[in-house]
């Protein structure tokens, strides 16, 4: 046995309980308010007949925005409830394998709108901010839930997928589809979903 | 290197898995079985063996509830568990600090 060994045991417990202390529970109720805010975006959406291009990369900006806003309130509240900190390293490791990828989103959002209408692709930005978004998560599941890396691939790839339909394999059907329904099929959906399985299954099982 | 500091490491949480429940337990006020199981990524048995042996040691206690009618197993590190991990912290601190005075 040497120092080194000591060493590294010590570095073991300092990143486990790290780990251990980051909102694993409000996990679920973020993604499931995500997907519901994704939702009911897209009712609003379609209900006001805001349907056009000229609308789309603002529209979901702000509702991205409102959500952001929302989760982090959620993690707060659920720090609070716990008796955690809420700005804590762990939390910040996550906050920054977040950022770069929602920067990126953000900045394919903003040239969108600086695009002239006619030139403006509503599915192909919504396939892009799926790779970006699967990116993220698949970036934070290093430090959380290992189930956030996989659905990080998952969207990852069905945003490729989306992008490799609509360029090379059917591009005509894709014409047809409206975008904010899109929208909350892949990230209205899709997050609501990974909610009610986090809810479902992330809750203890008996021990023997 | 002073060899009676290896000695003196607590042999039930000198073990790396019990060291990793431990650990995480020392983060959290308490935490269910599932989530050291997913975090740790250690199988049902794993987890069940390990946590019985720090229970018999006293230094984790273990509760069991219904949760939205499924069964709810909670686990806490004892006071004394506490005080076992917070000696076996301070014994690995030593043993770098004589190596790096040793350099």
């Amino acid at each position: 046995m040497s120092a080194n060994w000591a060493e590294d045991n010590l570095q073991t417990i300092r990143t486990l309980m790290e780990r251990a202390s980051v909102y694993r529970r409000a996990l679920a109720p973020v993604s499931m308010a995500a997907g519901g805010m994704g939702l009911i975006a897209a009712v609003v959406a379609e209900g006001a007949g805001w349907t056009t291009e000229s609308h789309f990369a603002f529209y979901w900006l702000a509702v991205a925005f409102l959500t952001g806003t929302a989760a982090l309130g959620l993690i707060r509240r659920q720090a609070v409830k716990a008796g955690e900190e809420f700005w804590s390293p762990p939390a910040r490791r996550v906050a920054r394998a977040l950022l770069p990828m929602f920067m990126a989103g953000l900045g394919l959002g903003v040239l969108e709108v600086l695009t002239p209408v006619a030139s403006r692709d509503s599915i192909r930005l919504v396939a892009l901010w799926m790779i970006l978004y699967g990116g993220a998560l698949h970036s934070a599941g290093f430090f959380m839930r290992r189930g956030l890396k996989l659905l990080g691939c998952a969207y990852v790839i069905g945003g490729l997928g989306i992008l490799l339909s609509k360029l090379v394999i059917t591009p005509g059907a894709w014409v047809k589809v409206e975008p904010h329904w899109l929208m909350a099929a892949a990230f209205g959906l899709g997050n609501m979903i990974y909610g009610i399985y986090l809810k479902v299954t992330a809750e203890p099982l008996e021990t023997e | 290197m002073n060899p009676e500091s290896f000695q003196q490491l607590d042999k039930v949480i000198h073990e790396k898995s019990r060291m990793a429940i431990m650990s995480m337990l020392a983060a959290s006020p308490q935490l269910s079985f599932t989530e050291l199981r997913d975090t740790l990524n250690m199988t049902d048995g794993n987890v069940t063996t390990h946590i019985r042996t720090l229970q018999k040691a006293g230094y984790v206690a273990v509760a069991k509830s219904f949760q939205d009618n499924r069964p709810l197993t909670t686990c806490a590190l004892t006071a004394e568990g506490r005080n076992a991990f917070q000696g076996y912290v301070n014994l690995l601190e030593g043993i770098v600090q004589q190596a790096k005075q040793g350099e």
